[in-house]
C-alpha cells in the first residue's frame, strides 16, 4: 500500500501542475488545436487546398492571357462568424502569384483608378466571379460529437453567366472534447 | 488486490493523453535520425521512394506514380498508395514541385490525411500552377 503513495504523489503532480505555456507553432503542421465547434485554420487550409487543386485544372484558369477574376460572395452558413477571406486567400494568392489568373481589386482606389482609366478604354472587366457558400451539419452519439462543414465554390463565366467549374469539399471532425494535434 | 487498483487510479490520474503522448515520443524516438518519407519524380520517368521512417514499414505501399501535363501544359502527378497491413492506417501527404534545377518552385504546406483501409488503394493528384514545375516530390507524415 504504501510503496503507491508516492507513485500517487507523482500522479497527482502531473495530473494538476503541467501547463503548457504559450508557443509559437506552425500554421501547417501537427500541432494545432482541433475544434469541434468552430472552423480551425487548418481546415481552411484542408478545403483552401483540396479546392485549389481542383480549380487549377479548370480550362478558364488554363489560357493565356490570364483570365481577369472577380471575388463574388461567399456566404457564410453556419452558426460560427468568421471571414470568409479566410478560404478564399488559399486560392487567389497562389493562382496570382503563379500568373494564372488577374484579380480584379474592389476597392474604392481601385474604383477610381479605373473610372479615371474608363474614357481611355482601358477598364479591365471582370470575365470570372468566383462565389461559394460554407455549411454546417452537426451530429451526436451519446458523448461524441461530430460537425462537418461543407465548403462550395463555384466559377461562373461572366458573359454567358453559365458555371465553368464547381467543387465541394467536406471536413469532419468527431470526438468527444477540443484536441491539439491531427 | 487493493495494489492493482491503485495502480489503475494512479494511470487515470496521469491521463489518457499523456500515456498517448509518451507512446508518440517512443515511437518518434524509435525514428532513425535520417528519417525521411520522400517519394521523388525522375526526368527519365522512374521514381525514388524513400520511406525510412518505420512507421510506415509494411504499412504503407507505393505502387505506381503517373506523370504527365494536363490540358493547359502544367505538371500533374498521381501516386497510387496501398496500406498493406491489416490495420487501418491513418497517413498524412503532402507535395512540393521541383524545377528542372532543382528549385522548389511552389508547395502544399499543409497536410492532406488519408485513410485506408486494410488492402485499400488511394490515388493522389498533385497538379503544378507553375509551368516550370517539372518534378514531383511527395512528402508523408506518419499520424
Amino acid at each position: 500500500m504504501n510503496r503507491f503513495i508516492p507513485l500517487l504523489v507523482v500522479a497527482l503532480f502531473i495530473q494538476v501542475g503541467c501547463g503548457t505555456p504559450a508557443a509559437y507553432k506552425d500554421p501547417n503542421g501537427r500541432d494545432l488545436v482541433v475544434s469541434l465547434d468552430q472552423v480551425n485554420i487548418q481546415d481552411f487550409a484542408s478545403a483552401g487546398a483540396a479546392m485549389l487543386q481542383s480549380m487549377s485544372n479548370a480550362p478558364a484558369l488554363n489560357q493565356q492571357p490570364p483570365a481577369v477574376l472577380k471575388l463574388g460572395t461567399v456566404t457564410n452558413d453556419t452558426t460560427v462568424n468568421f471571414d470568409t477571406s479566410l478560404l478564399l486567400s488559399k486560392l487567389t494568392v497562389p493562382l496570382v502569384n503563379s500568373g494564372r489568373i488577374v484579380l480584379l481589386e474592389t476597392d474604392a482606389a481601385a474604383d477610381a483608378a479605373r473610372q479615371a482609366q474608363g474614357a481611355q478604354g482601358q477598364v479591365p472587366q471582370a470575365q470570372l466571379v468566383l462565389k461559394g457558400k460554407i455549411l454546417e451539419d452537426r451530429a451526436n452519439a451519446g458523448s461524441t460529437r461530430q460537425a462537418s462543414y461543407v465548403f462550395q465554390l463555384t466559377l461562373v463565366d461572366v458573359k454567358r453567366g453559365v458555371a465553368l467549374w464547381t467543387e465541394e469539399k467536406i471536413v469532419t471532425k468527431q470526438g468527444t472534447k477540443n484536441s491539439v494535434g491531427f | 488486490m487493493k495494489n492493482i487498483f491503485l495502480f489503475i487510479v494512479s494511470l487515470l490520474l496521469v491521463g489518457c493523453s499523456t500515456v498517448i503522448k509518451i507512446g508518440d515520443k517512443v515511437e518518434r524516438a524509435a525514428t532513425p535520425p535520417d528519417a525521411v518519407n520522400y517519394v521523388t519524380t525522375k526526368p527519365d520517368g522512374s521514381y525514388e521512394v524513400q520511406l525510412s521512417d518505420h512507421r510506415f514499414a509494411g504499412k504503407l505501399f507505393i505502387v505506381s506514380i503517373r506523370k504527365f501535363k494536363n490540358q493547359g501544359g502544367f505538371l500533374q502527378v498521381q501516386c497510387e498508395m496501398k496500406n498493406g497491413s491489416f490495420l487501418r492506417q491513418d497517413f498524412n501527404v503532402s507535395f512540393e514541385f521541383l524545377s528542372a534545377d532543382g528549385r522548389i518552385v511552389e508547395a502544399q504546406r499543409n497536410w492532406d490525411t488519408i485513410q485506408l483501409e486494410p488492402g485499400a488503394m488511394h490515388t493522389y493528384t498533385a497538379t503544378a500552377l507553375r509551368s516550370e514545375a517539372v518534378e514531383c516530390r511527395f512528402r508523408f507524415l506518419s499520424k
